[in-house]
């Protein structure tokens, strides 16, 4: 009695929820995917922003982590006043109001140019800085000795120390070391002490090896002097105040670092000395958090994809609820109850499932989250589910859930209750409601379809329709495959049907076209999958050209040439077979930006070493449009060269009294020992006729020019013919060949007037090479370069290469050689990318840029390109040559940069959100056939009392399941395939902002196909196993 | 005992509910039109019926004759096409929502065929009969008790057709309806079963107008009248053996079964009231 007391009290929703499990599981489980879908993606987003932030800030360079204050002194007296402004400005910064941003400050003073020393004279000379040892050498991690605190007292880092084998002496008489100043004098400082480089702060040295942006070499940690010491240096210093965030970083702290930045600089205006703020540390995080956002954009598209598809699920499996429960609907109209009550039996049960639903999503999707957040970006990244992105998702999860299930219920609540009460037949015709929603759709898709196909950037706002297209493509293609199916299967059923299989399934999809549904939730699922798992590949494959072209090969090796080396002849003495090393040489771009990067490479090794693809170039045959001159230069060996002239003129260019005799001289510039050399052969008009100067070049030299020089303001005008030339008083029958055959080419320089008043022209004939040259103003030296020498120098420019013209000359522009001279430059191509230039710069052959620019002036930096395949003997072959490799750059490590760059992660979090779309699709399949069950169990239980068997009985059942949800996942891959062909070129699937190759968006099958193989057995599954339950003889309950 | 007459034991005893007065039913010139694949179907051609309050009728006719529809009418769960239904004061036909929500609330119990439009199958009796009043106690308990189901706790879709249809009667009355409209609630039934019902129903429904639709000859002697209906019509009235002929309000009388093979349609007849107020019918054909 008790018990039945005790049953009576259980309101009747809750009774009606234990009697009928199924129809509330099947409405819980969607309502729980519409969540987890739409609370992963903020979440995920999130998550993806905090991880880009984390990974970006610890594997940026130290410096990159700061915000300092600075300024430069060129004394002693300046330094103290520095420090003392920098403290102050760093002190009269509120760092406190910053909250726990910030650590204590460090300042530090170190020389800005790097001092030579060695310690021996015989020794080779290690270049260093010097930094400042303060107050007592705090910072610095004393490893033996003291710290310096007298005149000539220095400290070495320990591994600088033990590699020269020096120990230091605190109490004196340790090893000293010769310090070469900038005027070239020599100093010695007593080593007294060594300091542990990895235990030292990072702000107060320079470790050897970092790079600088004057490409000077640092091959040395610094040495520590005592401050006055530093002071008495006649090098420039720079004092600088460091800080360091004091904790991790998180989204939003760009602001806060933004404003602290702001306040900083406030306080800098206030000092009388020039400070510098800078913060490497805001552009880091403002980058970084401006490619979390763009990445995010892919999330966030998926994550609505994937809402949309949970709230057509819900309405789906609730429309089904209502079909089947419309009688008992029915009844509470029937019996007058009050409207609430009535309401109540309506909604009560599902509203209840929905709210299980809903909570259970909500815990769901924290685990998803979890999961997703350990396996693909940081396991230590917390997740944030209380911020208002999240809590809004869950509740237009939540309004969408409610409504969903309230605008599928309407159809039914709203049919004329004698329909209702009847079990009949689903209408014929759609509603209009329905007819517009369908017709609403289909015009998305083709406006969806339309904005992709006329491009335009998709970003995050606007009305981008382009966004969501997978789903409305999906969604189109679905409906009308539905609307067509169901006008052909009731078109076949006034035939008499070719069998039962036709007769039975056939009649309930034309009876019953609300049963294609679910298909077109598979659709959209399937749509999204294929969308999303192709899009990591696609992701990976750019970002992977991107290394390539940044890093330039597979391995870099940033080395040292021992001096008089040539780095070209070196590296193709390590690799005669050329296909495993290459020379290559880069010069930054200046600091005004007004020249670009140049990478000068060895072309006839490029295609073989290099990953950059010539593909890329712009130009068919660039090794050949870049490739050195095919003549070869001329090589002088001998002590004395001797030239023979005729028939000299030279002239004054103005006429008059006073006007000083010319008597321009004519030079010659030999390459030796990596170094030009300008040798004065004599006045043209020499008696005799002869001209001779010492050569350098016993082992051999290269004729870079022959050049005529005036005298100060005297212009003149001259030409003369130069017969022949002999080494040693023989003949020099190269050169002599070259003075009839040439080419002599005029070397433009920075002569880019329209009218220079330097000229110079080299005309080669069998009576020699006819020299034609005037200044204008005199004291001008014009050079005609001789043979194997191509100018201008041929280059393939960046596509944001800014090549500046010059008058007279449209197919040149200026530009910059490796020494840092004018060098006119001709463009054969604009390349797409250029190796680790990029976009701006230009790509040269090394042998033509070479022989255009002094070595002994090289602002470049030496580097070997390694092939993939390269072994150790290659490198062991480079050093044993004498070539230090001060660093290494890894294709592959970068490459992994890039795929933990948010990008990357974000295409990655694309395919948990997917496929969790995919399986709530799955799940609307399962749930809406389960609600059915008891609707269509009778039908199957005439038909087997008809006397079929059940197997066959079972086929029926689950083609009728199959056969839609196959058909939907079908047309889905199709929309999302094409989709993605459509979009691919505007994803952010690499960071756009930034140069890179362009994109390649073959799209790769093998995804698509695994989606689909999946989501066929998963259906066959469901079908195999539901028309096993459904067919099977007795009641049940949904 | 139910659980309501447990929980009841400590409260004052409530008065026995007053005895219920049956609802006046008029139907004229009923018409209803309805549309099948494009086909205008004319269920009813001009019904009329008059239920005197407390009356008990049942409805007899050939399928497809027009019973059903013509429930559905008197329920408010049709428009008619023409014609009108007035219970009391109520136009039925002509009533809004607001007003036949009400009269189904007061006035009206309905026990439709099968279980789906009557019961929530998955509940027991007395939850089914709760439901009905909204969760008060009321006649549907003392129905049940009537068949023994006021302990039952299956289900209603787990019971016997006859058990179910005892509680569809139950929950039909459970608001104590002035006017009970049943269809067919013996179908499906052993005589016996058939009888056990149509005794509660019969006490259940004492004071109640009933307008039964059934083809059981059987169950509808159990009722006070019998009104046949044929082709969308009131046909006849009374027992089979000597049915009363009905003149329908256009003055048409429908010819008894038995001699409607004679009387071709078509044929001519002339119609002579005699002295005695009998009616001679005398067919001339033209040959």
């Amino acid at each position: 009695m008790a018990g039945a007391h005790a049953r009576r009290s259980v309101p009747l929703v809750l009774r009606g929820l234990a009697a009928r499990p199924v129809a509330a599981l099947a409405l819980a489980a969607v309502t729980a995917s519409a969540m987890v879908a739409s609370v992963l993606g903020p979440l995920l987003v999130r998550a993806l922003e905090e991880s880009a932030l984390r990974t970006a800030v610890a594997t940026a360079d130290p410096a990159e982590r700061t915000v300092t204050v600075s300024t430069y002194v060129s004394s002693a007296d300046g330094a103290a006043g520095a420090v003392q402004s920098v403290t102050s400005v760093l002190a009269d910064t509120d760092i406190a109001s910053a909250g726990s941003l910030w650590g204590p400050p460090v300042v530090s003073a170190q020389s800005d140019s790097t001092l030579r020393w060695r310690e021996s004279p015989t020794a080779q000379a290690t270049s260093a800085r010097v930094s400042a040892a303060g107050s007592g050498c705090a910072g610095y991690a004393l490893a033996a000795g003291r710290c310096p605190s007298a005149p000539g007292e220095v400290l070495l880092s320990s591994r600088d120390a033990a590699a020269r084998g020096l120990a230091p002496s605190a109490t004196g008489g340790g090893p000293r070391v010769e310090v070469v100043l900038p005027e070239t004098s020599v100093v010695r400082w007593r080593l007294v002490g060594t300091y542990d480089l990895a235990r030292t702060r990072a702000e107060l040295v320079t470790p050897a090896g970092t790079a600088t942006s004057t490409y000077v070499a640092i091959t040395g940690d610094s040495m520590v002097v005592p401050d006055a010491q530093l002071g008495a240096l006649t090098v420039p210093v720079r004092v600088v105040g460091t800080l360091r965030p004091a904790r991790g970083l998180g989204v939003g702290d760009d602001v806060r670092v933004g404003a602290f930045v702001r306040s900083l600089e406030a306080a800098a205006l206030t000092q009388p000395r020039e400070l510098l703020v800078e913060s490497d540390l805001l552009a880091l995080l403002r980058d970084t958090t401006r490619q979390g956002r763009a990445a995010g954009i892919l999330v966030t598209v998926t994550s609505v994809q994937a809402l949309l598809l949970a709230l057509l699920a819900s309405a789906a499996v609730m429309a089904r609820i209502g079909r089947t429960r419309g009688p008992e609907w029915a009844i509470g109209r029937l019996r007058g109850l009050p409207r609430r009550r009535w309401l109540l039996g309506v909604f009560g049960e599902p509203l209840l499932a929905v709210v299980l639903g809903l909570l259970g999503g909500w815990v769901l999707a924290l685990g998803v989250a979890r999961v997703v957040v350990s396996a693909v970006l940081d396991p230590a990244v917390g997740l944030q589910p209380w911020r208002a992105p999240v809590l809004l998702a869950a509740g237009a999860a939540a309004l969408g859930s409610v409504l969903a299930l309230v605008a599928a219920s309407v159809p039914t609540v709203r049919r004329p209750l004698a329909e209702q009460l009847r079990e009949r037949a689903e209408a014929r015709a759609d509603g209009p409601l329905l007819v517009a929603g369908q017709v609403l759709v289909v015009t998305l898709a083709v406006v969806a379809a339309y904005q992709l196909l006329a491009g335009g950037v998709l970003a995050s706002e606007g009305p981008q329709l382009g966004l969501v297209a997978p789903a409305l493509l999906a969604v189109a293609l679905a409906v009308v495959a539905a609307r067509l199916a169901v006008t052909l299967v009731r078109a076949a059923t006034r035939r008499p049907p070719r069998g039962l299989l036709a007769l039975v399934v056939g009649r309930h999809a034309a009876r019953a076209p609300s049963a294609l549904v679910p298909a077109v939730v598979v659709a959209v699922g399937a749509a999204l999958a294929v969308f999303a798992v192709q899009v990591p590949v696609l992701s990976e494959r750019n970002q992977g050209l991107r290394a390539d072209a940044a890093v330039g090969a597979a391995t870099v090796l940033h080395v040292t040439v021992p001096a008089g080396r040539s780095l070209l002849d070196t590296v193709r003495a390590a690799d005669p077979d050329g296909r495993s090393a290459m020379a290559v040489e880069e010069r930054a771009a200046s600091a005004d930006g007004a020249t670009s990067r140049m990478v000068a490479v060895d072309t006839s090794r490029l295609a073989a070493v290099s990953s950059w693809r010539t593909r890329w170039a712009g130009v068919t045959d660039v090794t050949d449009r870049l490739g050195p001159s095919r003549v070869d230069p001329v090589v002088l060996t001998g002590r004395r060269l001797e030239v023979t002239l005729r028939a000299p003129n030279v002239a004054p260019m103005v006429v008059g009294a006073d006007v000083a005799t010319p008597r321009p001289r004519l030079g010659v510039v030999v390459e030796s020992a990596r170094t030009w050399e300008r040798l004065d052969l004599g006045p043209l008009d020499a008696p005799g006729l002869r001209l001779a100067a010492d050569l350098p070049c016993t082992a051999g030299c290269r004729l870079v020019a022959l050049t005529v020089t005036g005298d100060v303001q005297v212009a003149y005008t001259a030409a003369v013919v130069v017969t022949g030339a002999g080494v040693d008083g023989r003949e020099a029958p190269a050169l002599t060949t070259a003075l009839r055959s040439g080419p002599w080419t005029t070397r433009v320089g920075d002569l880019t007037d329209a009218e220079p008043v330097l000229r110079v022209t080299g005309e080669a004939s069998a009576a020699g090479l006819l020299l034609e040259t005037s200044d204008g103003i005199g004291d001008g030296t014009a050079w005609l370069l001789g043979p194997g020498t191509t100018d201008p120098l041929p280059a393939v420019v960046g596509p944001r290469t800014t090549a500046q013209p010059l008058a007279g000359r449209p197919t040149d522009a200026f530009g910059t050689g490796l020494d840092g001279q004018a060098q006119l430059l001709r463009p054969v191509g604009r390349a797409a990318i250029l190796p680790r230039a990029l976009d701006d710069g230009v790509l040269v052959d090394l042998t033509n840029a070479s022989r255009l620019s002094d070595p002994a002036a090289d602002q470049a930096v030496s580097e070997v390109w390694l092939a993939p395949g390269a072994g150790p003997e290659v490198t062991r072959r480079l050093t044993a040559a004498g070539l230090v490799v001060q660093r290494r750059e890894l294709l592959s490590s970068e490459r992994e940069r890039l795929a933990r760059s948010p990008a990357s992660l974000g295409a990655d979090l694309g395919v948990p959100l997917a496929l969790v779309a995919l399986a709530l699709a799955l799940v609307a399949v399962v749930a809406a056939r389960a609600v059915e069950v008891p609707r269509r169990r009778p039908d199957w239980t005439a038909v087997r009392a008809a006397g079929v068997g059940r197997r066959r009985l079972r086929r029926m059942a689950g083609v009728e399941v199959a056969t839609p949800a196959l058909v939907g996942a079908l047309l889905g891959a199709g929309a999302g395939w094409v989709s993605l062909r459509l979009a691919a070129s505007r994803l952010p699937v690499v960071d756009l902002a930034r140069p890179g190759p362009p994109l390649e968006l073959d799209q790769p099958w093998a995804p698509a196909a695994a989606v689909l193989a999946g989501v066929a057995l998963v259906v066959a599954l469901i079908a195999v196993v539901g028309a096993g339950v459904e067919t099977r003889t007795g009641g049940g309950r949904s | 005992m139910s659980p309501g007459h447990a929980r009841g034991a400590a409260r004052p005893e409530r008065p026995e509910p007053a005895a219920v007065v049956g609802a006046e039913v008029r139907c004229t010139g009923l018409v209803h039109v309805y549309r099948v694949s494009g086909t205008d179907v004319a269920a009813l051609r001009g019904a009329d019926l008059y239920l005197a309050p407390g009356e008990r009728i049942a409805l007899l006719g050939p399928s497809g004759s027009g019973k059903s529809t013509l429930l559905g009418l008197v329920a408010g769960l049709l428009r008619p096409s023409a014609g009108t239904v007035l219970v009391d004061d109520l136009e039925v036909t002509g009533a809004g929502e607001a007003a036949l929500h009400a009269y189904r609330a007061g006035t009206v119990g309905l026990m439709l065929q099968g279980v789906h439009g009557n019961l929530l199958p998955w509940a027991d009796p007395v939850a089914n009969v709760r439901h009905a009043t909204a969760g008060r106690p009321g006649a549907g308990e003392e129905v049940l008790r009537l068949v023994g189901l006021h302990r039952e706790r299956r289900a209603v879709e787990r019971l016997t057709p006859s058990a179910r249809q005892a509680v569809a009667l139950a929950v039909a009355l459970a608001r104590r309806p002035r006017l009970l409209l049943v269809d067919e609630p013996t179908n499906m039934l052993t005589p016996a079963d058939r009888d056990a019902l149509l005794d509660a129903f019969v006490e259940a429904t004492a004071g109640t107008t009933v307008l039964m639709v059934t083809h059981d000859e059987a169950v509808a002697a159990r009722m006070e009248r019998m009104v046949r209906m044929r082709d969308g019509r009131i046909a006849a009235e009374g027992v089979r053996e000597s049915p009363f002929a009905v003149i329908g309000t256009d003055g048409s009388v429908p010819l008894p079964d038995r001699v409607l093979g004679h009387w071709p349609p078509g044929a001519r007849v002339r119609v002579v009231e005699e002295d005695d107020g009998t009616l001679r019918l005398t067919r001339e054909d033209p040959s």
